[in-house]
Parts: C-alpha cells; structure tokens; sequence
C-alpha cells in the first residue's frame, strides 16, 4: 500500500510515462511490421537466396537507442511474433527470432562496450552481420550439417552493406525522433549518441 | 556524421569472424581422411561407417539380425545392397549410391545405409534453395 501514499502527482507522471513508453513501442512494432510487409514486395535484383534488406531493423536499432535493452527485447520478440502471424513459417520463425535476438545482443554489446568510440552506423553493421549468424546457426541447426555455414561471408558482404545504410536511416529518424517532448520524457539517448551534435 | 574508426574496426572483426567457419571446414576436411563416407544403420544405430574417397576394391559387410540377413557392398566409392531376404527388394534400387545425402533403405530389416560428407555439395542446394522460399528477415 505504499503506492497510495505516494503523492497524486508523482505517480501521474510514472504512470504517463509509463503510458508513454507503452505507445512508444507498440507505435515501433507497428511501423517495423508495415516494413516488413512492404520489404517482402521488393523485388531484390541480386540472386543471392536469404539476402534481404532487413528494414525492420531501423526500429530495433531506434528502439535501442530511446528505449534502451529491455523493451528492445519486447519490441523484436512482438515484432517477430506478429510478422510471422502476417504470413510466416514455423521455419521463418525460428530464422527471425534466433537472428532478431542474435542481432539485439551484439549491438547492446557493441553500443555498451565502446560507448561514445563507435557510432550507428558500427552498431548497425555489427547488428546485420549477427543477424546472419544467428540465422545460420539455426539454419544449420535444422538441417543438422553445419556446412550451412559456409555461407555466411556471403551474407556478411550483403549483411554490411544494408546494415550500413540502415544505420544511416536510424541516424536520422532518432536524430529527428529526440527533438519531440514526449519522446525526450522517455529517450534513453545520451549526448554522443544524437549526431547532429558532431559539427566537426 | 562521421564515421568513427572504431566503427570500421568492428565491421572489419565481424567480416573477418564470418570467415571462421569457412576456414574451419577447409582445415577439417584437409585434416580428416577426408571427403564422404557411408554410414549404416541398423534399427537407428550405427552399425557400421566406412570411408568412400579413395576405397578401393570391393568389402562386404554382413548384417545379420533377428529381422533379416542382409549385405551390403561397397566398390570402389560406391555402396549398395547386394543381398536382401526382404519381401519388397526396394533396396535394389538405386543399385549403387555415392554421393552424400543419397541413401538406400530397407525398411523390412531397418536398415538404412547412407553416404555422408563434410564437403559442401549438391546435397547442400536443397537447403539453401528451400531457404530462399522461406520468407523471413
């Protein structure tokens, strides 16, 4: 019962906060959703099978960023949940939720590790390339032959590539994302984090 | 926005890191006897494995169990059932297998005989092909 003792207004401004977090991120997992389901109509000109742009990685790396780790892991595990209900395999699971998760692990660790030496754009290619990994790793799981494996320097180049570019376009959006009031209440952004601050 | 060099030095570890594997598989094949091999199973164990790259000649190899006799013979570097007691005979054909993933079964006598490999081959484009039907990020 401590919570009523708290004053009226203290605990307004948790719970809107906590309300606010919670739009927050079902907004994110709608709009990585929407991605997914329009990425799945581009044609890739490259015929290079399991290649794929992974735009809806933009939303795990701007969740990261404003959210922080723990709702991240909400946010892909409802993102991949609900991309697979929209039109998935058991398989495509499997695929999305090792390499989603993979992929949340090395740029929590990436971001946390070399903190203010390394930009987005290293997070979000080391966040490409674990995806593959993780996806392979399955892959081969299921198949049992770990030849699969061979491979992932393929999918890195790839994996590097979109990652780099997807990087960019988180770049922006949190660049932009952080000068609203209600996201500012909630970002977990620290100063060298938002690169518009970075003249030099 | 500038590109940090830490940046370049991170995706620089992880295109080297995505090589390991490959490098793995190239020193495990060369360190090994090599290529395939075929395996025998009797009622899902392992009953018998032999070498295929570079067999020579011809070995029989006799399975006697309380379901059936059979044997199997291996030339050169391919396997096949020479001698069956079984009813259907479906493991006749193919008469001989030697690439990986290729097998030959005797369901009557539970015997399945299969030729496996480290080496990546056209076994493998199964996979990868049903890999790219799947529609996942």
């Amino acid at each position: 019962m401590k919570m009523m003792r708290t004053s009226s207004r203290a605990s307004r401004v948790i719970i809107m906060t906590k309300t606010t977090k919670m739009i927050f991120i079902s907004l994110i997992v709608a709009q990585a959703l929407v991605l997914h389901v329009l990425e799945g109509m581009i044609p890739l000109p490259i015929g290079i099978p399991g290649a794929k742009l992974g735009l809806a990685n933009i939303f795990t790396i701007i969740s990261l960023y404003i959210l922080g780790f723990k709702s991240t892991v909400l946010v892909v595990g409802l993102r991949v949940l609900l991309a697979t209900m929209f039109g998935g395999t058991l398989s495509s699971f499997l695929y999305s939720i090792s390499g989603g998760y993979f992929s949340l692990l090395a740029m929590t660790f990436v971001k946390n590790i070399f903190r203010d030496k390394v930009t987005i754009l290293g997070v979000s290619g080391a966040g490409a390339v674990s995806h593959n990994i993780g996806q392979l790793v399955v892959a081969s799981m299921i198949v049992n032959n770990w030849s699969v494996m061979m491979y992932l320097p393929v999918l890195t180049f790839i994996g590097i590539g979109t990652g780099i570019f997807i990087g960019i376009a988180a770049n922006f959006i949190i660049y932009h994302m952080s000068k609203i009031t209600a996201i500012k209440k909630i970002s977990q952004l620290r100063e060298w984090e938002i690169f518009g601050h970075n003249k030099s | 926005m500038r590109v940090k060099k830490w940046d370049v030095i991170i995706i620089g570890l992880f295109v080297l890191a995505s090589f390991i594997p490959a490098l793995l598989f190239t020193l495990n094949t060369r360190a090994s006897t090599g290529g395939y091999y075929v395996e025998i199973k009797v009622q899902g164990e392992v009953y018998a494995t032999r070498t295929l790259t570079g067999h020579v000649g011809r070995e029989e190899i006799l399975i006697e169990t309380e379901l059936g006799h059979n044997v199997v013979e291996i030339i050169d570097e391919k396997v096949g059932m020479y001698e069956a007691d079984c009813l259907d005979k479906v493991c006749y054909y193919p008469p001989y297998i030697e690439r990986p993933g290729e097998t030959i079964v005797c369901l009557p006598n539970r015997i399945v005989i299969e030729v496996k490999g480290e080496k990546p081959s056209e076994n493998d484009e199964d996979i990868i092909t049903g890999f790219k039907s799947d529609h996942h990020d």
